[in-house]
């Protein structure tokens, strides 16, 4: 089996904390807590890295199982088909919110007449190609951009300390307040329990996980960072701006005067957008795989293009409903698959644990 | 062909990317360039004729040619909405409306006498108006400024939006963007500063009527497209004629002979910048700020303005009398906030370093060297008494207004957060919580260097 190495799974899961996180979210999580969103964001996070813990126990217990086979030995084969078939739904709208969050910015930027069928025709085929050639050349083409997308990311919060930003008011928002912009918007997170899907591919020695932590420390500071540095620029006017990563550059008017340097967030963009679908499409293909195993990845993908046109291209139709959609039932699933199902997982394999201890014992 | 096939098969992404060229490459090649279908708009005006808008784009058309060159036209629509009169502008242009490059957007004063962010609304959220623009304001129609802009620019190389950029950086201290304004629209006190561009006519009015004299001719209503010209990258001829053309009609104008100076004078309408701006509270014009209130405005804030300080009738050890002029070189300032038996206290700690840049003296001659006058005593308690005066007379505008420009809320609630909301809550008018502040300036005036 062809496995990634630690740093390229540090590297996935440093793309999937950036991912819904750097663009339209700043701006609707201000509108509901202010500046006090950061505290809800810090909240979310803390568990995520309590998750990640849990993901590097579930792969030191189970070194060369797949998820549907860890589960099906403790839960039974119905269960597991359950659980994998919640993650194949997630990460189906996941990759729809994410073109969408991605659309929106192009749209505003770029093109502005609508081109919705002339991106997913420029887009998916690379994406369906990425996912068709597997993991492995996934992770070695993130392991070569990651430098870039890093230096893209820094260069744009290094820009927005050139104007004139101030730190912005904390504890305005209620504690209800916080607490209910992290719930409405938890859609947005969780994009790393795609390594639950990918975890027989990944290849860990001892003491590898630290490498995996150090990513995600990366991925978390940068993300907190933006928003810092967004709210900092724009305070009171944070709720208007759809674009928080392009913004801290674009509406600097010293830069102005000198060019456009918002080119530079848009490469940033374009490229942690293109390999977040990847890295979605590919979560939803291996959940596929899982749940119909007489079909193969290439199925996988055709029956996931299907999916997303009919989906996206007729029900849905538009990208503010996608937004929508996401923050009023979406959040729903979040839940489940963010919380419960790793809750459950971890308690499964404290189960397990127990047993083997009582066995050991007897 | 075998080869051809096999290679397919064993590359299927080859046969997607001839797909995507042969869909695409007819497209391309056949589509007609954006210029067509798109005008670019540097500069956006906006007025209100009684209950009708007029929306007018400065519209910039490029044309191939060996040297570089450009032709700028104004452009406008009417239409009981914003919307509508955008809608008419571009019936007239044939194209769309590209706002991206848009650096400047004007509105008439009298689209400030009631909330302007309801006009701009449709502009910002619909047609991507950047939150970058300089936001100015202007005594005639934005239109006419509109047109003596492209002539100013053909004239004198000097652009609308850099005129207001020198005021943002120079004279307001804060910036004059849209999103600046906004910024100040949004926060708890509602109040924003734009800037203030005057624009004089041939006969040295000031009205607020349309059908101006421009280049262009006189105005015609509805849709009308004026002013197209072409400006050429080698305009050092064009410069000199410019300034000639400054001269000669700044003879005719009956403004002062300061004025003259400050006003960039094109044809037969002149833009003067004086530096003013226009204080808002809720989007609406509340009071025209001059340069001695920013001034004022400016003292409290850290960073360096062009701010000159005259004093008259200072007595000198061989001048009795004498007027004099300093430059603020330096500034330290340090705010300090505080309640005291339940009143709150705005402290502001200023330390300035002057220079002593002029000697109006009513002798004939200066018998004492500028770059050497120390600051007497008397020197010092004159500035202090100016700097004070001037200090008030700006609270004064911004009590009656109830509009805090100058960040006492924000330093409250940053410091004494829980006092402040308190006293707050007292006031039968929290609005109007600048006239219960007291005000402690504390000047400390010293010779540059």
């Amino acid at each position: 089996m062809k496995t990634i190495s630690a740093r390229q799974t540090g590297i996935i899961v440093f793309l999937t904390i950036l991912a819904n996180k750097i663009l339209v979210l700043p701006s609707v999580m201000y509108e509901q807590s202010k500046a006090d969103s950061i505290f809800a964001l810090i909240a979310i996070f803390s568990f995520e890295l309590l998750v990640l813990t849990i993901f590097l126990q579930v792969k030191k217990a189970h070194p060369d199982q797949n998820l549907k086979e860890i589960l099906k030995q403790k839960v039974g084969a119905v269960v597991a088909k359950i659980v994998i078939f919640a993650f194949l739904v997630f990460f189906l709208f996941k990759t729809m919110l994410t073109y969408s969050v991605l659309y929106i910015y192009l749209k505003d930027l770029v093109y502005q007449d609508e081109f919705g069928f002339l991106a997913l025709v420029c887009l998916f085929p690379v994406v369906n190609h990425a996912v068709v050639c597997g993991l492995r050349a996934m992770g070695r083409t993130f392991e070569l951009f990651y430098y870039i997308v890093l230096v893209g990311v820094l260069f744009c919060l290094g820009i927005a300390f050139f104007t004139d930003i101030s730190m912005p008011n904390f504890f305005v928002a209620s504690p209800t307040e916080i607490l209910n912009s992290g719930f409405t918007h938890i859609f947005a997170f969780g994009d790393y329990l795609a390594l639950f899907l990918f975890i027989d591919k990944i290849k860990l020695r001892k003491g590898e996980g630290k490498k995996i932590f150090f990513f995600a420390f990366v991925g978390i500071f940068l993300v907190l960072s933006i928003f810092v540095v967004f709210y900092s620029k724009y305070q009171v006017t944070a709720f208007m701006h759809n674009n928080a990563l392009a913004d801290l550059l674009i509406f600097s008017v010293q830069f102005n005067a000198i060019g456009r340097l918002d080119i530079i967030a848009m490469l940033t963009i374009m490229t942690l957008g293109l390999f977040q679908l990847e890295i979605f499409q590919a979560a939803f293909c291996e959940s596929f795989v899982q749940v119909f195993e007489k079909l193969s990845i290439k199925y996988a993908v055709a029956v996931f293009d299907v999916l997303f046109f009919v989906i996206y291209l007729v029900i849905i139709k538009k990208y503010e409903i996608m937004l929508s959609f996401a923050t009023d039932y979406l959040i729903y699933l979040a839940i489940l698959t963010n919380v419960v199902l790793p809750i459950l997982i971890y308690a499964l394999g404290h189960k397990h644990k127990k047993e083997l201890s009582n066995e050991k014992s007897d | 062909m075998k080869k051809v096939i096999n290679a397919i098969k064993k590359y299927p992404f080859i046969l997607i990317l001839v797909l995507i060229l042969v869909v695409f490459t007819p497209y391309s090649l056949f589509s007609p360039g954006q210029s067509r279908k798109r005008a670019v708009v540097i500069a956006i005006g906006l007025d209100k004729i009684e209950n009708e808008y007029e929306i007018s784009f400065l519209t910039f058309i490029p044309s191939p040619n060996q040297e570089f060159q450009q032709s700028n036209s104004v452009v406008s629509g009417k239409g009981s909405s914003v919307s509508e009169a955008v809608l008419d502008a571009q019936l007239t242009l044939g194209k769309d409306i590209g706002l991206s490059h848009a650096k400047t957007t004007v509105v008439n004063e009298r689209m400030l006498e009631e909330d302007i962010s309801s006009s701009l609304d449709y502009l910002m959220r619909v047609v991507s108006l950047p939150e970058n623009t300089v936001f100015v304001c202007t005594n005639t129609t934005a239109k006419e400024l509109l047109m003596a802009t492209d002539s100013l620019e053909q004239n004198l190389g000097l652009k609308l939006d850099q005129l207001v950029s020198y005021n943002a950086n120079e004279v307001y201290i804060t910036d004059t963007s849209l999103e600046a304004f906004y910024k100040g629209y949004y926060s708890p006190t509602k109040s924003s500063l734009i800037g203030y561009i005057e624009h004089v006519k041939e006969d040295g009015s000031q009205s607020e009527q349309g059908g101006g004299q421009n280049q262009s001719g006189s105005q015609s209503s509805g849709c009308s497209q004026e002013t197209s010209q072409s400006t050429s990258s080698q305009g050092g001829q064009q410069g000199g004629a410019g300034s000639s053309e400054q001269n000669s009609s700044a003879g005719s104008s009956g403004q002062s002979e300061n004025e003259k100076q400050r006003g960039s004078l094109q044809g037969q309408s002149q833009i003067l910048n004086k530096g003013d701006a226009v204080l808002l509270r809720d989007g609406q014009k509340v009071a025209l700020l001059d340069v001695d209130n920013l001034n004022s405005i400016n003292l409290l804030s850290t960073k360096r303005s062009l701010d000159s300080i005259t004093i008259s009738d200072v007595q000198t050890e061989d001048e009795k009398n004498v007027d004099m002029t300093f430059l603020v070189k330096n500034k330290v300032v340090s705010i300090k906030t505080d309640f005291q038996n339940n009143i709150p206290l705005f402290v502001a700690n200023i330390n300035l370093g002057v220079q002593l840049s002029e000697i109006d003296t009513k002798a004939q001659k200066v018998k004492q060297n500028v770059q050497n006058t120390q600051i007497t005593e008397e020197i010092a308690k004159k500035l202090e008494q100016k700097i004070k005066s001037e200090f008030s007379q700006m609270l004064q505008i911004i009590r009656e207004n109830k509009a805090d420009v100058i960040g006492v809320y924000d330093s409250f609630f940053t410091h004494n957060r829980k006092e402040f909301l308190k006293f707050l809550s007292s006031l039968d008018d929290r609005e109007n919580f600048l006239n219960h502040v007291v005000f402690m300036l504390n000047l400390k005036i010293q010779q540059d260097g």
